[in-house]
């Protein structure tokens, strides 16, 4: 496109355009991570500063098979509250979105109130399920199944990952809804018409219609979802602490724990890097699609 | 005829089961929220009962409205100087070509990705060594930067669906970039302000890790307003469960009104 008038405006040159944006996001998200990659190369432990700040090359990320939880353990953690989180909400959000798509009297409320969960900051997500629903004393899960089979089950202690699991599905499974119900709607009604005057049957055209035509909706869902569900940190931080012991305790959670219980800068920032490293296993995937999906109509010019 | 319509609407029962199980514990909370607490701890719950307002005044005197006022000042400015920064980048990736676009908009979609344990070391050290934990100059700092790649990417997205032709039409007629911004993309650009604005104050509303690390009381946040009023109150249900309410609602609310926001925010404008 010929912009011929910017070049007489230098206050409007394309370039001046992205440098405000593009400075911000350098100086307050790049300069800090490379900061962490420089301090986990480094000892600094901010309760004993005679020890002094030196380098230590990859002490401080041999030192983490030996930490409380050691980093296997809260790498494991992390991916399996990650990967049964996005698998079950995807799967119920799917089933959820298929089942509402169809008109019934209070669809809009009911499709409304379903995506409550989402909204709810996690940390009142975490202690909702905590005290009203798990709580030993209070909770209505141990009272319920104290009445029924005088059991007291204790999820929190007993199962604690799928308790979380749990919680985290509950809290997901209307982002997955969301997304693939965009994809319902976006599939085009006369599709289906046609298939279903050609005598296809309704799981026919569930299987060779509609999940064809949701397999993009379905991948945005599961990568979106890895990399907003593998740092997750205010459901554990409310519901178990990470505990009992650290069987709930995934990298965000080991971070905060060194940095503010331990106070080991180096130990926090190796630990960091571990989850980002994660983070950018599962992002090189997302930035793929969705980065294709969003340059698909680059100007043309 | 009589069959099928008998299974519909036992399909439809079905449905509101489903959502009423899945609101449950909201249910349980806001009526608690109206309960005593004695009321509050009986089980079974107390499906029907008197309701106060005692806990929700309780909670409103507790350190309800510094939380607020914190969290509106700081989600608020955060999103307008977010929205504010993003829109001139946003314009320039949808209408110019440079050199590195592509480039540009994969880096943008990674740092909208960084998971915030991977920066919130240096700038805890960092703030607390210049006497800026606490602050809410900080927070509304980080939160720009927080919502300021996804911003980008929508706005991008909604520039994109600017019809070339009303463009080239207004460049023809000889306007400048900036009469261009000012008169065709800016009114067209209100629903991808909306989407980005809604989606940054959503997530800065909710943010819950820099808040913990970074605050304590003068720049206190709701997230953590509930934090400190769980550890004061222990056991009292029904007090926790106004804080909570308290704190919610308004997103919640937000978010009701915004299905459609919501998705095109979330997956930025890749999924319309």
């Amino acid at each position: 496109m010929g912009m011929q008038t910017s070049k007489k405006n230098p206050a409007m040159r394309p370039r001046g355009l992205l440098f405000p944006a593009l400075g911000f996001l350098v100086s307050i998200t790049q300069v800090p991570f490379l900061v962490t990659i420089y301090l986990s190369i480094h000892h600094w432990n901010l309760l004993k500063p005679q020890e002094g700040r030196g380098y230590v090359g990859l002490q401080n990320f041999r030192d983490l098979t030996t930490i409380q939880p050691n980093v296997f353990l809260s790498v494991g953690n992390t991916l399996k509250l990650t990967i049964a989180t996005v698998l079950l909400s995807t799967l119920m959000g799917f089933l959820v979105a298929i089942w509402l798509n169809h008109s019934f009297p209070g669809r809009a409320f009911v499709r409304t109130v379903v995506i409550t969960p989402m909204l709810i900051m996690p940390v009142i997500v975490g202690e909702i399920w905590g005290r009203l629903f798990l709580d030993p004393g209070s909770g209505v899960i141990p009272w319920v199944t104290n009445s029924l089979f005088g059991y007291r089950l204790l999820p929190m202690s007993q199962f604690p990952m799928a308790t979380v699991i749990f919680i985290s599905v509950w809290e997901w499974t209307p982002f997955a809804y969301l997304i693939l119900t965009s994809g319902l709607n976006a599939l085009d009604s006369a599709t289906i018409e046609a298939a279903r005057v050609d005598g296809a049957r309704a799981r026919q055209v569930l299987r060779y219609i509609t999940i064809p035509h949701l397999t993009s909706y379905l991948n945005i869902t599961v990568l979106l979802g890895t990399v907003l569900i593998l740092p997750t940190f205010g459901v554990i931080y409310a519901t178990t602490a990470g505990g009992p012991g650290y069987a709930t305790t995934n990298l965000s959670l080991a971070v905060y724990q060194q940095l503010f219980l331990k106070y080991s800068v180096g130990g926090a920032s190796a630990l960091a890097l571990v989850n980002v490293v994660l983070v950018i296993f599962a992002m090189t995937g997302l930035v793929k699609l969705l980065g294709n999906l969003l340059v698909r109509n680059e100007v043309m010019s | 005829m009589r069959i099928i319509k008998f299974r519909r609407s036992l399909n439809t029962t079905a449905i509101y089961i489903y959502a009423l199980l899945v609101i449950a514990p909201v249910i349980l909370t806001v009526q608690n929220a109206f309960k005593t607490n004695v009321d509050s701890l009986s089980l079974p719950p107390k499906i029907i009962f008197k309701p106060t307002l005692v806990t929700i005044k309780g909670t409103l005197h507790s350190g309800y409205f510094a939380g607020l006022t914190n969290s509106l000042i700081i989600v608020l400015t955060s999103t307008m100087l977010a929205v504010a920064l993003a829109i001139p980048a946003a314009f320039g990736l949808a209408f110019f070509k440079y050199k590195r676009s592509r480039q540009t908009i994969f880096w943008i979609l990674s740092t909208a990705f960084m998971p915030s344990v991977g920066v919130v070391i240096p700038i805890y050290l960092v703030l607390n060594q210049i006497g800026l934990l606490d602050s809410r100059i900080s927070m509304i700092l980080l939160y720009t930067s927080m919502s300021l790649p996804l911003s980008v990417l929508i706005l991008r997205s909604f520039y994109m669906d600017i019809p070339r032709e009303v463009i080239e039409a207004a460049t023809v007629d000889g306007a400048s970039t900036r009469q261009l911004f000012s008169y065709v993309v800016g009114p067209l650009s209100i629903p991808g302000i909306t989407t980005a604005a809604i989606l940054a104050i959503i997530f800065a509303w909710n943010e819950f890790l820099f808040a913990l690390m970074l605050t304590s009381s003068n720049a206190q946040t709701l997230p953590i307003f509930i934090v400190s009023a769980v550890t004061s109150m222990s056991t009292n249900l029904s007090s926790f469960s106004a804080a909570a309410l308290l704190a919610a609602f308004p997103i919640v609310i937000l978010g009701w009104i915004s299905q459609k926001a919501l998705v095109e925010g979330l997956t930025m404008g890749a999924v319309k």
